[in-house]
């Protein structure tokens, strides 16, 4: 059995939950009140994490896809846990297509689809194939220079004066409904909410109930605080308009950066974050959906599900969409109705109140 | 009836948002019986 520690639960949690946020913009249909949505997103986030955990709890020792049949019983329950390999890998595909466009588009131009999604996805199976504890310590060696990036990205805005606060005023134009659509269901969801997929996780983190809690909890705030960070310096520094039209307005941004004409050309440094945090969000969506179709199927070895999944995720990269503004479309107006709302929130509440009648009536 | 073979398909989720749904949930089922198959040879085994 895999073990990590809360180090490596740590640093995989905020990876996850910033994933690919950080380079379209957070809560970006909210304008220059984008930063207040992503704050109602925590804590509607970390409202959805507190009934994970509290389910995680009730359910000692079964991951996610083992609590449905072991409070629904089988004949329902089980239909219902595979829901979520499913979910997982057709996310998976999603972010294959956000790599693919952002490469295409911005660094790799002319580069052809299945070579960015080969390369991307050997990446993704090579690390697969070392397991869980690898994935955990490669997470704790990026999470230090990941932040330095950012960092470095702030103070260079800041020296070269491109933020300006007067982009954020004023507070409240639109009222509070931009602000309320942004954040539930797609800020609350993305990144946050999707932390159910950890419940695969939790059970293999070698440490006591309490401690997994704190440290998703802080993970969250920290991820939570990050995005909230990448908001405000995007619309300071491009303005309500680019912020809200602009496809990749953190690439957008770093692009600005010209410090005495020595310091410029700073795309690199969007691109290095975004494939960074890609790359975990990716690999974890996968391993999730492994080790739920191995607990599933009752299959003894669940790393060589892997080269079976290996083209599924090929024709997914492919075959989710055609261009990007369909593929955003989807993931702004769609899916988190269709199917966010489903199963990472009402699924899980509808089990935490089974649940609970069951151990009472006990 | 094309549209609900390949629901994953960004412009069908945009003109069908109901087939993903659908489409998963039948899916699933699909993928029990491998569930409950291999539970009930499990049993048997240990029986």
């Amino acid at each position: 059995m895999e073990r990590i520690s809360l180090s490596q639960l740590f640093t995989l949690t905020v990876f996850f939950q910033i994933g690919t946020t950080i380079i379209f913009g957070f809560g970006a249909s909210a304008g220059k009140d984008a930063w207040i949505a992503t704050i109602i997103s925590i804590i509607l986030g970390l409202t959805a994490i507190g009934l994970y955990l509290t389910l995680s709890y009730l359910n000692p020792g079964l991951t996610l896809v083992e609590w449905f049949p072991a409070q629904f019983g089988k004949w329902i329950g089980t239909p219902i846990a595979w829901l979520y390999p499913l979910l997982f890998l057709y996310e998976a595909g999603r972010a294959l297509n956000d790599v693919k466009y952002l490469t295409t588009s911005l660094i790799l131009e002319g580069t052809p689809y299945w070579a960015v999604l080969l390369l991307f996805l050997i990446a993704v199976t090579y690390i697969q194939l070392c397991g869980l504890e690898v994935l955990g310590r490669i997470g704790e060696i990026f999470l230090p220079y990941f932040l330095f990036m950012i960092l470095l990205i702030i103070i260079l805005l800041i020296v070269g004066d491109f933020l300006k606060a007067e982009n954020l005023q004023p507070v409240l134009q639109n009222g509070w409904l931009p602000i309320l659509k942004a954040s539930f269901p797609l800020g609350a969801s993305q990144g946050f909410a999707q932390t159910l997929e950890f419940a695969m996780l939790w059970t293999a983190v070698h440490s006591s109930q309490k401690k997994i809690v704190k440290t998703t909890c802080y993970a969250t705030i920290f991820s939570g605080i990050m995005i909230l960070i990448a908001d405000l310096i995007m619309i300071m520094g491009l303005g309500e308009s680019f912020f809200k039209v602009e496809i990749f307005p953190m690439f957008s941004l770093v692009s600005k950066v010209d410090v005495g004409e020595v310091i410029e050309n700073l795309n690199v440094l969007a691109v290095m974050l975004f494939i960074i945090s890609a790359t975990f969000k990716v690999s974890l969506h996968i391993y999730f959906a492994i080790l739920g179709i191995q607990l599933l199927a009752n299959i003894k070895k669940g790393r060589k599900l892997i080269f079976f999944i290996f083209p599924l995720l090929m024709y997914l990269g492919y075959s989710i969409s055609s261009n990007i503004q369909e593929h955003l479309q989807v993931a702004f107006n769609v899916f988190p109705y269709n199917l966010w709302v489903l199963l990472l929130w009402v699924l899980p509440t509808l089990l935490l109140v089974v649940t609970l009648i069951r151990k009472v009536f006990r | 009836m094309k549209d609900w073979l390949f629901p994953w398909e960004s412009h069908i989720m945009l003109t069908n948002p109901l087939a993903m749904p659908v489409f998963m949930i039948l899916l699933s089922f699909l993928l029990s019986i491998i569930t409950w198959t291999r539970q009930h040879k499990s049993k048997d085994k240990n029986e």
